[in-house]
C-alpha cells in the first residue's frame, strides 16, 4: 500500500490520520529547500522520525516538526507499508500526544487516483485471503470475481465478467490490495516458486516468453541452453572491461 | 547465424531510460523523443521506443526502451516479447513517480515472465532515496535493487552485468 499527494490538498494532520493504523514510513519532502523527514509509524505511534537522513529525532524535535508541518502547505509526501522489523523504534510517541488537531478534507487523497493498478496487469490472491474473512463490502465482488479458484485476473477480465465498470474493478482491487489480500502476479515467481496451498493455481509454461521454439521440453532446453551461454560470454566482457 | 539478444529497460517519465541506453549504445541511438506538450519536467520525452546496441564478445544486445507515460502502456507489453531480461529505472530523487514506476513494473512482471533488476538513478543526489528504501517500496528484496549512474557507461555497465547475474542465477534463459 502507498499513498501520496501535498499538503497542499490534503494537510499533515489529515495524511497521519489516515495512515495511523498502519505500519510503514511517511517521507516528507520540500523540493525547494531540499529538506525531508521520515516518519516511522506502526499502530497509532510514532516510531520513529529521521530528518535528512541524519539522526533519530526526540519527542521535543517531534512536537516542533509536527508543528510547523501542520501549517505547510508546500511540502509533499508518501507513505508506504513496512514490514515491523524495519521499522527503528526511537520514541514510541502515540499519534494522539503530538499535538496535532486532525482537520478532516474532503479532498480525495491523490495517490487514491494514481495507484489505481493499470486495467490488465494481472493479481492473485494471497495466502492471507485464504484463511481471512473478506470485508463485508468487498464480499460481492471478490465472490463474484472468483478468487477462490485460484486464478489469475485483471481489472479488465473481471469487468467483462462481473459487467462492473473497470474503474470500479480497479478501486476494488486497490482495497484488496491495501488489504494484503491479493498481490500482483509475478510471472516469473510462479516459475521458480511452487504454488502455495493451492492459492497460485499457474502453469509457469504458459508465460515463458522466452522460447523461440516450445514445442519440446529438449528443443526448449537447447534453446535456454543457448541463451546461458550467450549471456555467460556478455558477461565475461563486461568484466574483462 | 548473427547472435542476439533483447533487453528492455523500462520506467517512468524522467527516470534516465534514454540517457542510460545513450550511454550503453555502439551506434547512433533510435529515439522517438518529441516536444512534450505537458508540463513532465523535461522538454522532450520518448512516445514509442527507444533503441540502441551493445555487442560483447561479438554477441549483440539489442537495447529497447519503453515510453514511460501510461498513455502508451501498449507498447511495454509488446517490447518485452522475447526480451531476456527487464531493467526498471527509478529516479531516486523523484519518489513522486514510484507509484507510476510500481504500476509499471506490475503489469509487466505479472504478465510476461522476465527476471528483472530495478536501478535507481540520480542516487548521487543528497534527496535521493538509497537502493535499500527503494526496495522496501516496491516489497522486493535488497539485491534485486542496485544504484546507477545513467550519465557514466560504466555505471550502466555495471547495470547490465547486473541483470546478467540474475538472469543466470534464476536460470531463466
Amino acid at each position: 500500500m502507498a499513498i501520496s499527494g501535498s499538503f497542499q490538498d490534503v494537510q499533515f494532520s489529515e495524511v497521519l490520520r489516515i495512515v495511523a493504523k498502519r505500519t510503514g514510513r511517511l517521507w516528507i519532502y520540500n523540493f525547494s529547500s531540499n529538506l525531508y523527514s521520515e516518519w516511522f509509524i506502526h499502530q497509532d505511534v510514532v516510531y520513529a522520525v529521521r530528518l535528512n537522513k541524519k539522526s533519530l529525532m526526540t519527542d521535543e524535535e517531534v512536537f516542533n516538526a509536527a508543528a510547523k508541518l501542520s501549517e505547510d502547505v508546500t511540502c509533499s509526501y508518501i507513505f508506504y507499508t513496512l514490514t515491523l522489523d524495519r521499522i527503528p523504534s526511537e520514541i514510541l510517541l502515540p499519534i494522539s500526544m503530538i499535538g496535532l488537531q486532525t482537520v478532516k478534507t474532503n479532498v480525495p487523497v491523490q495517490s487514491e487516483e494514481e495507484m489505481l493498478p493499470n486495467p490488465e496487469t494481472m493479481f492473485v490472491a494471497t495466502p492471507k485471503a485464504v484463511a481471512t474473512n473478506i470485508p463485508d463490502e468487498l464480499r460481492d465482488f471478490w465472490r463474484q470475481s472468483g478468487w477462490h479458484s485460484g486464478e489469475k485476473y485483471s481489472a479488465n477480465t473481471i469487468a467483462d465478467k462481473t459487467g462492473r465498470d473497470v474503474r470500479t474493478v480497479q478501486l476494488n482491487l486497490s482495497k484488496l490490495r491495501a488489504l494484503g489480500l491479493i498481490r500482483p502476479f509475478r510471472a516469473i515467481a510462479a516459475a521458480t516458486v511452487p504454488a502455495l496451498n493451492g492459492v497460485e493455481a499457474v502453469s509457469p509454461k504458459s508465460f515463458n516468453h522466452f522460447q523461440t521454439n516450445p514445442s519440446t521440453d529438449a528443443a526448449s532446453d537447447s534453446v535456454s541452453t543457448l541463451r546461458r551461454g550467450l549471456i555467460q560470454r556478455m558477461l565475461e566482457a563486461i568484466r574483462a572491461k | 547465424m548473427q547472435e542476439t539478444l533483447k533487453l528492455i529497460v523500462a520506467g517512468p517519465v524522467g527516470a534516465g531510460k534514454t540517457t542510460f541506453i545513450s550511454n550503453l549504445s555502439e551506434v547512433e541511438m533510435v529515439n522517438t523523443d518529441v516536444f512534450a506538450s505537458e508540463d513532465l519536467g523535461k522538454q522532450y520525452t520518448t512516445v514509442a521506443m527507444d533503441y540502441g546496441v551493445l555487442t560483447l564478445n561479438g554477441i549483440t544486445l539489442n537495447i529497447y526502451g519503453t515510453p514511460g507515460q501510461d498513455r502508451y502502456d501498449f507498447m511495454w507489453e509488446i517490447l518485452c516479447q522475447g526480451a531476456i531480461g527487464l531493467m526498471l529505472l527509478v529516479a531516486g530523487d523523484q519518489p513522486q513517480t514510484f507509484a507510476q514506476a510500481r504500476n509499471i513494473f506490475d503489469f509487466i512482471t505479472s504478465r510476461i515472465s522476465v527476471p528483472f533488476v530495478i536501478g535507481v538513478t540520480r542516487a548521487d543526489l543528497p534527496t535521493s532515496w538509497t537502493a535499500d528504501e527503494v526496495a522496501d517500496f516496491f516489497d522486493l528484496r535488497p539485491e534485486q535493487v542496485i544504484s546507477l549512474n545513467a550519465n557514466d557507461k560504466e555505471s550502466c555497465l555495471n547495470a547490465i552485468e547486473a541483470i546478467f547475474q540474475t538472469i543466470i542465477s534464476q536460470s531463466f534463459v
